[in-house]
């Protein structure tokens, strides 16, 4: 065991801060287990009286093409449809009678479905998801009537900006792949899909090799196996690899302008990193740097990035989001904002100075307070068995394992200032950028003009 | 070089001899690759098991009541709860606690500026914040175990060190001039309408106090009102320190160091109080019952978003303490009355069958939302139900809120109960697995109770509701003079006597006919 001397030989007035950290800090161990079909189980017990458990799946729209690009989202839709043991009345009973919720979302990458309940109800939240996983009765009633509530939710992502540009911004940089794709699918396709599409897509997609089942808070491993070999035992084998087409990054310049509109919504993004990439966790650091920002919220009491700092002093911006999403063999990295036409130049300006400060100039202790910050900001949110489980299942189908915290910790820690310089010099200064701006575009600058800002 | 937390150091002691060399750059390794050696977790539980939640608690030599839970990682939260709020406003300027709220970790010696705040919480790993309610004050801080002394420091500093410069206090007011012209423009209504369905249900007295300063009651504010406010909410004995996940001991030192009364601002000195201070209003709650009518041209608000032209009524009757021994009956009935809005997203189990959306918004299609609420204080409570629709159906939505308060005297059906009672519980438990609500939980218990009170005892309470607690709460509330509360439109709304009545009559009939008193335009 570990000796701590420093008490000793230390201020008084440090003591107590130095009382405090002797005691090893425990952090609950995720374990994970694969069953001979390949089929994943990940848990991590934190002892509370209730628990998160869901199916992580390997699939979403990336999987799809241009005909069936929308099943994935579709058949989300149709899973609290009811199923032959279960209708839709019995089904939404059971789980408000045993004070659980379901819930489930489709993203390019990966579809999940998961009950947050009591750890004693464990086994009916498995039976539940296995049973509207796999059996659900895709009644062709219930596909007639979903068409239209897909095509108002639809209205409503079109109606968000942030979504559009995001849709966009796909299009155009991963044209020719399925990562271009929407989650949502055409209009067409939302018209079109029927029964035997949605068969064809859970036999070829929910597979025992692409697919986990992930617990956290009250939950005991053995027992989260033995549910998942008995209500996912007899699913087919098989792997992602087959339907996996890697996307190229290719730069794009779309520029919708939209008359009326006061302000330009757009990204300004280059090729960032896949999740496995050993610089993702620096772009996160560069990202913390960028920061943050919303004119109607202001500063508040935390504190806020040079960005933040330079663009709340000036008019015009409305806000910004530094981003970087992942995908399994690329990523996109850069910063999404909302500003007046006038001053997107401006905007501009103050970004590619960030970027190249970033590669050249910033120094150790800004690095350290933005390790630190990224750090506050990812455990603070696993708090919580759905979070938690939600990272779990995350990571398992990112990584192909969960970072134990003291790694992250470790990992983010260890990157230096030096490091930060050469990612962001190699990702944003010699980046090739991409840029998608709807609403009032007429004063946004072509790329070529960014391209030279960042030389 | 790189500066590491002290876990990570003694991590990288303990690995140091095996495989360093393996560290020279981490940076350089896949995240889908293990760096080994010391960094996975444990399987093995420390503090966890049966004294997982095991709660200490300390009374400091000068009255201060520390209490802590153990909890797994290396976060943790911690914090203050302060009996204080609006309710004891009555020999004070009105407004004062809200001015107080937006002062929180301002100027003191220690930390002359927000700046000095930020870098101990960069440091740290923290953030923090201060909330308020009716009667409690909570500053609250997240932070790595490593910080604990660092951020209990601020947490100190705020409570019982603010400087209250001039200028400051100036910047709370003009905020909160903002913040209360902001909110009539606002679609989302909800603080004032339970603002003011407070102050119908308590006229003039203590929880009926608003919790908002006025344009009026502002300018009247100064640093000795608020310096003499502090003075004599901030005492010991009305205050209780928790932490979720610190190490008890060292917790109490930090505490024992920082909290140093002699040092408070007003204690320092005395000329920044007003010449006389008045006493803590301790009297009791007096529910009065009546009713506030503001009357709004509110068809504005909604343009631009998904919301149609709505108006708002609430009606409310006494509710009870939470040392009441009817607490838990009311919070299951506030379950078993369950609302929400028409819309929603996610799937099943969000109280959709509750009976606000069985009785009310599956049948009566024209009601944009209906919730059940249960407001709860030391000495007193209300429940009221909020329904907002069109304005010129806001009178309907009066006698639908009427029949669901009368009909509860028919009582329950053994599903539904059993329904509510689990639902409740969850909510209880799931809400408890974050650490804030964990501090909040402990904290309130301790300043509210004295002692804790485990979330297993209430679980067993919710367990024994029966259909004749439910009835006899009914019957309870509607003894009581109704509280009303209408905002926007309200030309179609009843008049008070004739809610009254209805209430008096356990009929809605008297709301139902056209009254004599009919109120016309405003």
């Amino acid at each position: 065991m570990h000796r701590y001397l420093r008490p000793r030989i230390i201020k008084p007035v440090r003591r107590a801060l130095a009382q405090l950290a002797p005691k090893p800090c425990y952090f609950p161990q995720t374990v994970v287990s694969t069953l001979p079909s390949g089929f994943r189980v990940a848990t991590e017990n934190t002892d509370f009286p209730t628990a998160t458990i869901g199916v992580w799946i390997d699939a979403g729209s990336r999987y799809e093409n241009d005909l069936n690009n929308g099943t994935a989202h579709f058949l989300e839709h149709m899973a609290f449809k009811g199923t032959p043991s279960r209708t839709r009345n019995s089904l939404e009973l059971e789980v408000e009678n045993m004070g659980a919720h379901l819930n489930a979302y489709t993203s390019r990458e990966q579809t999940v479905y998961y009950a947050k309940c009591f750890s004693e109800h464990l086994e009916d939240s498995v039976n539940i998801l296995a049973d509207i996983l796999l059996n659900s009765k895709l009644d062709k009633r219930d596909i007639e009537a979903e068409r239209g509530v897909i095509l108002r939710e639809m209205e409503e992502v079109e109606q968000n900006l942030q979504e559009v540009v995001f849709d966009h911004l796909h299009t155009g940089t991963f044209q020719g792949n399925p990562l271009s794709m929407t989650i949502l699918g055409p209009v067409k396709n939302i018209n079109t899909i029927n029964q035997a599409d949605l068969k064809n897509y859970i036999n070829t997609h929910y597979r025992s090799g692409r697919m986990l089942l992930a617990a956290a808070g009250g939950v005991n491993h053995d027992e989260v196996v033995r549910l998942a070999e008995k209500y996912f035992g007899g699913l087919q084998h098989g792997d992602a690899s087959a339907e996996f087409v890697p996307a190229v990054y290719t730069p794009c310049e779309i520029n919708m302008p939209i008359d009326g509109m006061d302000f330009c919504y757009g990204a300004l993004v280059t090729e960032g990193v896949s999740w496995t990439h050993e610089d993702n966790l620096t772009l996160m650091v560069a990202n913390t740097l960028m920061g943050e920002y919303d004119r109607t919220r202001g500063f508040g009491v935390n504190a806020p990035s040079r960005l933040a700092l330079k663009v709340g002093r000036q008019r015009g911006v409305q806000s910004f989001q530094a981003f970087n999403t992942c995908y399994k063999e690329t990523g996109l990295v850069g910063i999404y904002f909302v500003v007046e036409g006038n001053s997107a130049v401006q905007f501009i300006d103050a970004v590619t100075e960030e970027w190249k400060w970033l590669a050249e100039n910033v120094d150790a202790a800004t690095v350290e307070r933005a390790k630190r910050s990224l750090l506050t900001n990812l455990l603070l949110m696993l708090d919580g068995s759905t979070p938690i489980c939600e990272d779990i299942g995350r990571q398992i189908l990112c990584y192909g394992r969960r970072i134990p915290v003291p790694e992250l910790e470790y990992r983010i820690n260890a990157i230096s200032v030096n490091r930060i310089r050469d990612v962001c010099r190699r990702i944003f200064v010699e980046g090739r950028v991409s840029t998608t701006v709807v609403g009032d575009t007429a004063m946004w600058p072509t790329n070529e003009q960014i391209q030279a800002k960042l030389r | 070089m790189v500066r590491r937390s002290w876990l990570l150091s003694r991590q990288l002691k303990e690995i140091s001899k095996r495989s360093l060399s393996q560290f020279k750059d981490a940076s350089n390794v896949p995240l889908s690759q293990p760096l080994d050696g010391g960094l996975s977790t444990s399987a093995k539980p420390v503090g966890v098991g049966k004294t997982f939640r095991e709660t200490k608690m300390t009374k400091l030599s000068n009255g201060v009541r520390v209490c802590s839970e153990p909890h797994f990682g290396d976060y943790c939260t911690i914090g203050v709860a302060i009996e204080s709020g609006c309710r004891f406003e009555s020999s004070f300027t009105k407004g004062v606690s809200h001015i107080v709220e937006k002062l929180a970790f301002g100027a003191t010696n220690r930390f002359p500026s927000r700046d000095e705040i930020h870098s101990v919480l960069e440091k740290s790993g923290g953030i923090i914040d201060c909330q308020s309610t009716r009667d409690t004050f909570l500053y609250a801080g997240s932070c790595h175990v490593t910080g604990v002394d660092a951020v209990v420091e601020v947490l100190a500093n705020a409570v019982w060190m603010p400087l209250l410069q001039q200028d400051e206090v100036e910047e709370a007011k003009m905020i909160t001039l903002y913040e209360i012209e902001d909110m009539t423009r606002k679609i989302e209504c909800e603080p004032l309408i339970t603002d003011w369905i407070h102050q119908a249900a308590f006229k003039g007295n203590t929880l009926g106090f608003s919790k908002f300063a006025t344009s009026e009651t502002l300018p009247k504010i100064t640093s000795r009102d608020v310096a003499t406010y502090l003075s004599q909410m901030h005492s010991p004995p009305r205050m209780v320190v928790a932490g979720i996940g610190v190490d008890h001991d060292a917790f109490v030192t930090a505490v024992e160091r920082h909290f140093q009364l002699n040092q408070a601002t007003w204690n320092v000195d005395r000329q920044l109080l007003l010449p006389k201070v008045p006493a803590v209003d301790d009297s009791l709650a007096q529910y009065t019952g009546g009713e506030i009518r503001q009357g709004a041209d509110l068809s504005l608000l909604g343009v631009g978003t998904p919301y149609p032209h709505l108006a708002h009524v609430v009606l409310g009757f006494q509710g009870c303490s939470f040392k009441d021994d009817d607490f838990v009956p009311f919070c299951v009935l506030q379950s078993l009355l369950g609302g929400g809005g028409s819309f929603s997203a996610g799937g099943p189990g969000k109280g959709m069958y509750a009976r606000l959306y069985t009785q009310v918004m599956n049948r009566c299609h024209w009601i944009y939302s209906a919730v059940a609420q249960n407001h709860s204080y030391s000495d007193d409570g209300l429940f009221c139900i909020h329904a907002s629709c069109p304005p010129n159906r806001l009178q309907d939505a009066l006698v639908v809120v009427m029949d669901q308060f009368l009909s509860l005297r028919k009582g329950t059906d053994k599903q539904e109960l059993e329904r509510a009672k689990v639902q409740l519980k969850s909510h209880l438990m799931m809400n408890l697995e974050v650490r804030p609500v964990m501090f909040e939980d402990l904290a309130r218990q301790v300043l509210g109770h004295g002692t804790r009170r485990r979330p297993d005892d209430y679980a067993a309470k919710i367990e024994n509701v029966t259909n004749s607690d439910i009835i006899r709460i009914a019957e309870r509330m509607l003894a009581t003079k109704p509280s009303l509360v209408g905002y926007g439109e309200l030309d179609k709304l009843q008049t008070y006597t004739a809610v009254d009545q209805a209430a008096a009559k356990r009929n809605v009939e008297p709301l139902t006919k056209p009254s004599k008193f009919f109120r016309f335009g405003k």
